[in-house]
């Protein structure tokens, strides 16, 4: 079943970001098929964009338009994020392309009872990273080859571990002072323009109705002042520690350019240096901020 | 240049409770010539933004006919934040009011003519303006039927006002709860307003019928009227969309291309079955 | 008719300074870009084809105060307004295209409609826009099928247009005042124009390059009748419904008022809204005219190219092509609008074999 991906002797390397997906062909007989067989209703997947440069999603309901699948390096967008639109939830069953940090995300929404396993056929790719250059978030990747998928394309690659060392990004940003890391957030959230891409694209975000858009009480400010971007993105993040996979999608969406990832990646860091926990690798790992163990260490309480 | 967002001060003359979370508010202007420029203006039917200073502002009509030109009233149920500090405030407070703002009933047009009112819950404020207007000014209008229904006794709005219409010789009053909404005491109908209506049976002829409710109310009673064989040109109704300026800006009360806060909130039957289904 | 060349900008930025005019130009802020007041023309960035926000923000501010109260007594509140002076100082809009001179003209047309909104108004009327025609153009630019072109005036109190077919390269730019504020202005600032050449401008490649993609009005046609057509539940999947195209666009104005305060005292704002996120219609009760984002979408361009050409004969569109070059999921109106004039040829070519 499984054919031959990138060069996977280079797969430590990120130049291979750069090569073709050979096994597009197979990923695009297979949601064919599926969409044939009606197994399933939709295949959510990447297609060419509108502009050229770029890729996009597309919903593919007609077998014959299986063959404009597409994967490259170009196929940043965690496609999970449908799956909490009302489109997509009343869709019946789909099946979804997901790189391995995507998939990250379906586990996270199954472990969270967001989406249903049995409505899902997961159409995992074995990837090395998107981007040119090659993002952080590929360079640090601990799922090229997905942590759950129905069918894999792709040749699986062995995953590597995270140490602390991992998240050099961080351990910079860890080495300002409180009063340098002040004026920088301070800097780059005041070009925050409250349009909450950062929160639509996330699979994560999935509560009905956000806390930003809740004003009995007002407890985050909604205008686009220091104040209210102070609050909306942290309390962004907040929400999302121990949950957020990593996908970097907020920032990739982000029309400021303001680098969520390194509150999300400050956070994962946390979270895995304390409980050794990574968000997203099992449907049945329980997560750590909502979960209370016998006999755990409670030293926020002093 | 004037601005057109600086609302009027007002002081809560009187505070009313309705019904456990609507509350009418007697309001008097604190500057007379704001006063006289409302009343200049102001035609049954318009609406206005009321605000609590501090939680924003919230969109509903004006409550009182042009008739009563010593104050304004206005009926509203605790929803949101700011309905919500409104009703929290009393007597004597002062709140901020913009408006008159939006169409209005063509009550002129109407004169000679026999008035149907349906109303259901909390939206019989906009129709007790237009009542009181023409019950003000008698002899210019035929028959008055009104017809109002609530989920229970205890949602029924303007009670004592309903007590008043009820003794009035020249006005026939209607009320109804919906089935397990009564009291021991009940003397009204039981039943949801469509189907009161029909019993009711009013004629059609020389009549404009004005319906007032929530949307499941008016789907259903619409019909009701043309059976009753009203033509669409005799009906009218109003739209709630959620308004922040009311002034034709903000681009938030668009049902397609019609702002309801100007073309609004009165709409013909016709004219509404002309728009797409936005509201 | 003058001249000014790339080294003599300086000479009109201080002019225009010592003349009392805030000066904004387009600037590079790390990896964005946007309209900001700038001391030296070093920092100004010219090379850009847009900046990544439109100057929209100095007539429509994304926030701002539109009125203050204070408790005066135990029931009484007094009220006061921003002076004019606070938020509508003279001001400069230097380098903008002609697609962001043209946003401020359109958006007047509701700002002025029965009755003015005098923060904007102030603000328009303090402005001096001077644009800069374009010699460069990219995929997801679309003016010349919104009835505008690289260099088209709508818009502007000055026009310079440029003398060579490179940007960021030493140039000469023919200057021309379009409106009687641009001739005072030049009349005020003299002493920074280069002469009265004639240069050739530019722009001609560009502008016989760029082909319209959309038949606009054949558009508006279409959506007379298209409200309930299947075309926008499918075309419609790929936004995520989020605010970027809205609040990158140089001419939505959809806005929201709140108060931040408590009863003693505080601000009333009014904030940039979008009506492609799901609260903006949402009633108290529950109950959502808008619920889907296929209807969010519709509206959005409805409003753009049928509802506002309705009203004021102007398209809400100046095709700057932000919606697409910062939509997340590269899912545009020009896209779709290309997509509806195809499926309006499709339809008609269908009826034409019909009729044959």
């Amino acid at each position: 079943m499984l054919g031959v991906m990138v060069d996977v002797s280079d797969a430590e390397t990120t130049s291979t970001a750069n090569a073709t997906f050979r096994e597009l062909s197979t990923l695009q007989s297979f949601a064919k098929k599926l969409l044939e067989s009606g197994t399933v209703k939709m295949v959510i997947g990447y297609s060419q964009g509108y502009t050229s440069d770029r890729a996009m999603p597309a919903f593919i309901t007609d077998p014959e338009k299986a063959s404009s699948l597409i994967f490259d390096k170009r196929c940043f967008h965690n496609l999970t994020m449908y799956l909490k639109t009302a489109e997509i939830k009343c869709a019946g069953k789909i099946a979804i392309v997901v790189k391995g940090c995507d998939a990250k995300a379906l586990n996270v929404l199954l472990l969270e009872n967001q989406i249903k396993r049995e409505n899902l056929v997961i159409l995992g790719l074995v990837c090395i990273g998107v981007g040119d250059p090659t993002l952080e978030k590929c360079r640090i990747c601990n799922v090229n080859t997905p942590p759950i998928y129905d069918e894999l394309f792709g040749k699986p690659v062995p995953n590597k571990e995270w140490t602390s060392a991992t998240f050099t990004r961080v351990k910079e940003l860890e080495g300002k002072s409180q009063k340098e890391l002040w004026e920088f957030w301070v800097n780059e959230f005041n070009r925050c323009i409250k349009c909450y891409a950062c929160r639509e694209v996330c699979p994560i975000c999935t509560c009905t109705r956000c806390i930003t858009d809740k004003n009995q009480p007002q407890w985050v400010p909604t205008s686009p002042h220091s104040m209210g971007n102070f609050h909306w993105n942290l309390t962004r993040a907040f929400h999302l520690a121990g949950r957020c996979i990593g996908c970097d999608e907020c920032e990739r969406s982000c029309p400021a350019d303001i680098p969520l990832s390194l509150v999300n990646w400050k956070l994962i860091k946390q979270v895995f240096e304390k409980y050794g926990f990574i968000a997203g690798m099992s449907p049945d790992d329980l997560p750590p901020m909502s979960t209370y163990v016998e006999g755990e260490e409670e030293e926020f309480i002093k | 240049m004037e601005n057109i967002y600086r609302p009027s001060l007002m002081t809560i003359l009187n505070v009313t409770w309705e019904t456990p979370d609507t509350t009418t508010f007697k309001l008097a202007y604190q500057d007379n010539a704001e006063k006289d420029a409302f009343f200049s203006n102001y035609k049954v039917g318009q609406f206005g933004e009321y605000s609590a200073f501090g939680s924003g502002e919230s969109t509903f009509c004006v409550a009182s006919p042009p008739t009563r030109q010593d104050h304004i009233e206005c009926t509203f149920r605790a929803v949101g934040k700011n309905t919500k500090a409104l009703q929290a405030m009393n007597e004597n407070d002062t709140i901020g009011f913009r408006g008159p703002y939006g169409n209005y009933f063509p009550i002129e047009d109407w004169k000679g003519k026999n008035l149907l009112f349906i109303a259901g819950g909390i939206a019989l404020p906009p129709l007790r303006a237009v009542i009181w207007n023409i019950l003000d000014r008698r002899s210019d209008y035929g028959d008055a039927t009104i017809i109002y229904g609530a989920r229970t006794v205890s949602d029924l709005v303007y009670k004592m006002e309903l007590d008043e219409w009820h003794q009035m010789p020249d006005v026939n009053l209607v009320t109804t709860v919906d089935p397990g909404g009564e009291t021991p005491d009940w003397k009204g109908e039981i039943g949801f307003v469509p189907t009161v209506l029909e019993q009711a049976a009013p004629a059609h002829e020389n009549t404009i019928a004005i319906v007032c409710g929530p949307p499941i109310m008016i789907r259903f009673t619409f019909p009701v009227l043309s059976k009753l064989g009203f033509r669409d040109e005799q009906v009218f109704t109003t739209l709630e969309n959620r308004m922040k300026c009311g002034l034709g800006k903000c681009g938030r009360c668009n049902v397609g291309g019609t702002y309801v806060c100007k073309d609004g909130p009165v709409f013909r039957a016709d004219v509404l079955h002309k728009l797409p289904a936005e509201y | 008719m003058i001249t000014i060349n790339t080294n003599s900008l300086g000479k009109l930025l201080e002019s225009a300074r010592s003349a009392g005019y805030r000066f904004v130009a387009p600037v590079r802020d790390g990896t964005i870009s946007l309209f900001r007041p700038v001391d030296r023309i070093q920092e100004i960035a010219l090379d850009l084809i847009t900046p990544v926000k439109s100057p929209k923000e100095y007539f429509f501010s994304d926030h701002e105060c539109i009125l203050s109260y204070k408790r005066s007594g135990k029931s009484l509140i007094e009220l006061s307004e921003p002076s004019k002076e606070d938020y509508a100082p003279p001001t400069v809009i230097f380098g903008c295209r002609p697609c962001d001179a043209a946003g401020p003209g359109i958006i007047r047309e509701v700002m002025t409609w029965d009755c003015d909104d005098k923060f904007f108004l102030d603000r328009l009327e303090s402005t001096v826009i001077i644009t800069i025609a374009c010699v460069e153009a990219d995929e997801a630019c679309y003016c010349t099928s919104v009835d505008m072109a690289p260099d088209s005036e709508t818009g502007s109190d000055i026009l310079l247009t440029p003398s060579k077919d490179k940007p960021g390269v030493q140039q000469e730019y023919l200057v021309k005042a379009v409106t009687e504020k641009g001739s005072r202005f030049i009349e005020q600032t003299k002493g920074w124009s280069d002469g009265t050449v004639n240069p050739a401008p530019a722009i001609e490649g560009l502008k016989s390059s760029m082909k319209p993609t959309f038949d606009a009005e054949r558009v508006r046609k279409w959506l007379d009748t298209s409200f309930e057509d299947k075309f926008w539940d499918t075309a419609t999947l790929a936004c995520i419904s989020c605010g970027t195209c809205t609040y990158t666009c140089p001419t939505c104005h959809c806005y929201d008022i709140i108060d931040e305060g408590n009863t003693d005292g505080g601000k009333r704002l009014r904030n940039w809204d979008a009506c492609m996120m799901e609260l903006f219609t949402l009633h108290a009760s529950g109950h959502n005219p808008r619920p889907t984002k296929s209807n969010r979408f519709r509206q959005r361009l409805t409003h753009k190219f049928k509802y506002y050409p309705d009203l004021f004969n102007r398209i809400l569109c100046t095709g700057c092509g932000r919606c697409q070059r910062y939509c997340p999921t590269d899912h545009a109106l020009k896209n779709l609008l290309e997509q509806i004039d195809k499926l309006v040829s499709t339809e008609s070519q269908a009826a034409e074999a019909v009729d044959k």
